[in-house]
């Protein structure tokens, strides 16, 4: 475990963030690295006091900016494997172990966590974005996967040098099967459960609101336009 | 001269003329300045003499000049808004490379 660092983008958590990171840390993780996508609240004080390593973005550049200023920063701290975790408390430390099994046993180099493999409540909405998400990537991409926006995933090194993310806000979910399927990385995808409290289904701005959704499919075609 | 015309007329002077000073003030390119120069000195040219897009609109099978103006103004703008865009994003991702060196560095 002191060669897998957990990279937690964050924005504004400071109601969960201490839980998360306590709760890594119970199950015996200790490279936590928080990225703060410029935060306005107090989330880098109680991440830091948390016993998270802080790298802070001065402006807010977007989720997967944020991403992979860990990633950067991890693979120059000697990471073997990373995991992305969610700074909301929607993913479980406990499953980790689960998305790493299949880097350890060297049957992929990246797991994408999905929410779809497992029976699960969830709101109908979310649902028909997600599957809507799906059918996209598969269009686009020729990739039929489950899930194909869920923020728990885990990279071994290697994968990690091949699977950079360059858009900044929330194409990158897509970005990274892209890159997946192009530099042909061999992947797996391992069920994880998603909690969805109240507040995350209160409030659109968490994930992927609906209007986020056309805007991310018009970003898609431009950059597919641009390649 | 119809007031449209001199109107024309004299944003397309105040326009060649910001040219002009940004050229001398380095803002634009020395290509970029030039053709800066010739887009404006054909509106001027146009709103003095109206006629000669509509011989030109005629030899290109459009009906009016006025069409052929408003066809080629689209061109033009939906290219620089193209432009604009590819630098815009080329700006933002330059951004979010200064901004990851100083969280790594910090």
């Amino acid at each position: 475990m002191k060669n897998t660092h957990i990279i937690i983008p964050a924005l504004n958590e400071e109601k969960n963030i201490g839980n998360v990171i306590n709760n890594l840390k119970k199950e015996g993780y200790h490279n936590l690295i928080l990225v703060d996508d410029g935060s306005e609240d107090n989330t880098i004080n109680i991440a830091e006091q948390a016993g998270a390593k802080v790298l802070k973005h001065i402006i807010n550049r977007g989720q997967g900016a944020a991403l992979q200023t860990g990633m950067t920063y991890a693979l120059l701290n000697g990471a073997q494997y990373l995991v992305h975790f969610d700074a909301d408390g929607q993913h479980d430390p406990k499953e980790i172990k689960s998305i790493l099994k299949p880097l350890l046993k060297k049957e992929a180099e990246v797991t994408l966590g999905s929410r779809f493999l497992k029976k699960q409540k969830m709101p109908f909405i979310r649902k028909l974005t997600l599957k809507g998400a799906i059918l996209i990537i598969w269009v686009f991409y020729g990739e039929k996967l489950s899930d194909a926006h869920n923020g728990f995933r885990a990279f071994t090194k290697e994968a990690a040098k091949k699977v950079t993310i360059t858009t900044d806000k929330m194409e990158h979910a897509s970005e990274i099967i892209d890159k997946i399927k192009k530099r042909k990385v061999k992947y797996k995808e391992v069920p994880v459960t998603i909690i969805y409290k109240e507040e995350h289904l209160k409030e659109g701005r968490k994930g992927q609101g609906q209007f986020d959704s056309i805007k991310i499919l018009f970003k898609m075609i431009m950059e597919k336009l641009g390649t | 001269m119809e007031v449209i015309q001199i109107i024309i007329l004299i944003f397309g002077l105040f326009a060649l003329s910001r040219v002009f000073t940004n050229l001398s003030h380095k803002n634009l390119e020395k290509i970029e300045a030039i053709f800066w120069m010739l887009f404006w000195t054909v509106v001027i040219f146009i709103a003095i003499f109206p006629e000669t897009i509509s011989s030109a609109a005629k030899i290109l099978g459009v009906k009016r000049g006025v069409d052929l103006a408003i066809y080629f103004s689209i061109v033009v703008l939906s290219y620089l808004i193209f432009r604009l865009y590819a630098q815009i994003s080329n700006i933002e991702k330059n951004i979010t490379k200064i901004i990851r060196t100083v969280a790594i560095k910090k």
